[in-house]
């Protein structure tokens, strides 16, 4: 099967963004919209429920390099946010204590990130983390 | 140039049509309209950013046609511990969506399976993702509940359990929960509005949680079922199911004389088993009340319907409620006893009766319960 290359792609995760395709629990776009290498990208996540980030709204920033998606997109925080796979100084996602990054496939998108640390932040270790008042950013 | 917006909330949907040049704040207020949700309470999302009241529709790029997702906001004042009573409804797996949903107004009784509101939904929906502490399907039998029902006793047993019966009070009084129940049993379905009445009546719900009284009324119909000689022990009909499954039965309803003559052995079975017309349920749940006063308050209970709490129905009541998700009506038990009874003959061998017949005979009679069946063994009742 050949490969889908980098813009379409892209493209295609564009629209599923806009158009509110994709679960509700988060949300992503281009940072500009004017922005035809289609390199940076806003997400939020809404925090899951039963866990003390409940109601709360995260902001990331996402960066899709050239090589997106063959090598996952790198990805930070811009809401405070207590996750111990979270640069607690920079708000960068660590790779390394990331599965979805550390073992990124293909076929995985910036959703399926998106979705992935919302389910880390209701894993039962992290839940119950205390959080930093919401609205401060890195 | 006016354009229509999406917006979506949890399951909640609505269309706005506002004009590209409008506020962010026109817009809440125009979704405040049509949702119900202050504007000051709105969090709107779209593109990964949260919009501002004071910048345009126009600039954040949003086109015809495009979605935007609202986030309730709780209590102004959000401190980290109080989670705020204004959570989002659940979310909908992403290709479902419902255009329109009054969460408050009661579903007709007659719409499809799954119509409306599924209390369920939310248990395989992504919200619930990581949430390790829901019942593991061992609770519900070894193949999870899908064939086999509970039993009765581990039926008792979950009821004696204190969580559960607050979570049976709460569920019996959440108006859309008595709508699911009856929607998932066609056996409730095909009572009609009584059903309703009769879920929602306090009485029911006093009886539906109290352990000992389900108890009571489940060897009473064990009892009777026993009786009958015809059925399976604990395969008692249903209130209702009758009518399918039973024609003549349901006809000599209208004669009670003639229909406890015609059902021979007990006279009563047939009292229960049928559901009487409305107009005559009071006198027959008088007739009743001479011979066992238990079934005149059972007759009392609905005031219009006399229910009967046959193992299957309740456990598929309990099947909808904990989770089970069987939305299959209660089949009559057909296995062989030995297959059916086998958990509680092998205790009963391991406390050393090993007479098949004689433990069979005590299971049946005791409708399952261990218990009993011991206490027939021990009085030589069988």
């Amino acid at each position: 099967m050949s490969k889908i290359p980098r813009s379409f792609r892209l493209l295609e995760e564009l629209e599923k963004g806009e158009k509110g395709m994709g679960p509700e629990s988060c949300s992503y776009g281009l940072a500009d919209n004017d922005d035809i290498t289609m390199t940076h990208w806003n997400g939020t996540i809404l925090g899951p429920p039963h866990s003390n980030h409940e109601n709360r709204i995260y902001f990331v920033a996402l960066v899709c390099g050239e090589e997106y998606p063959d090598q996952p997109p790198q990805i930070r925080f811009l809401s405070k946010i207590n996750l111990p796979c979270v640069n607690q100084t920079t708000g960068d996602v660590q790779a390394s204590s990331f599965n979805t990054l550390k073992n990124w496939k293909r076929s995985y998108t910036m959703e399926t990130l998106l979705l992935d640390l919302r389910k880390e932040m209701a894993l039962p270790a992290n839940k119950k983390l205390p959080q930093p008042a919401e609205g401060t950013t890195f | 140039m006016s354009i229509t917006i999406h917006v979506k909330s949890g399951q909640n949907k609505w269309d706005v049509s506002i004009d590209s040049t409008s506020s962010v704040g026109e817009l809440k207020r125009a979704i405040a309209e049509i949702s119900d949700i202050p504007a000051e309470n709105q969090r709107l999302i779209y593109s990964g950013k949260i919009l501002k009241d004071d910048l345009t529709v126009d600039s954040y790029k949003i086109l015809n046609d495009h979605s935007i997702h609202l986030v309730k906001s709780g209590a102004k004042k959000s401190t980290p511990a109080a989670p705020a009573g204004g959570t989002t409804g659940k979310s909908a797996s992403g290709s479902e969506q419902r255009t329109e949903s009054t969460p408050t107004a009661p579903a007709n009784l007659s719409t499809g399976q799954g119509g409306g509101f599924n209390p369920l939904s939310d248990l395989t929906s992504a919200r619930y993702a990581g949430f390790l502490n829901l019942p593991s399907a061992d609770s519900f039998g070894p193949d999870g509940g899908l064939t086999s029902a509970p039993n009765s006793d581990e039926v008792l047993r979950m009821l004696e359990n204190p969580v559960m019966q607050s979570q049976m009070n709460e569920m019996l009084s959440n108006p859309q929960m008595i709508d699911f129940l009856i929607q998932q049993s066609p056996q409730l379905q095909s009572m009609g509005p009584q059903a309703r009445q009769l879920l929602q009546s306090p009485f029911f719900r006093q009886m539906m949680t109290n352990p000992d009284m389900i108890r009571q009324s489940m060897q009473f119909s064990n009892m009777l079922g026993g009786g009958d000689g015809s059925s399976e022990a604990s395969a008692f009909p249903a209130p209702g199911s009758t009518e399918q499954d039973n024609p003549g039965r349901s006809q000599s309803s209208e004669q009670t004389g003639s229909d406890a003559s015609a059902a021979g052995t007990n006279p009563f079975a047939s009292l229960l088993g049928s559901m009487p017309p409305p107009q005559q349920s009071g006198s027959q749940a008088n007739g009743g009340a001479g011979a066992n006063p238990f079934l005149s308050m059972l007759g009392g209970a609905g005031g219009a319907a006399a229910p009967n709490f046959d193992p299957a129905l309740l456990s598929s009541l309990f099947g909808a409620g904990a989770g089970a998700g069987s939305s299959a009506p209660a089949q009559q038990d057909t296995r062989p006893p030995e297959e059916r009874y086998e958990q509680q003959l092998r205790q009963l061998n391991e406390m050393g009766f090993f007479e098949f017949d004689r433990n069979i005979a005590a299971l049946r009679r005791s409708g399952g319960s261990v218990q009993g069946a011991l206490d027939a063994l021990l009085n030589g009742d069988v």
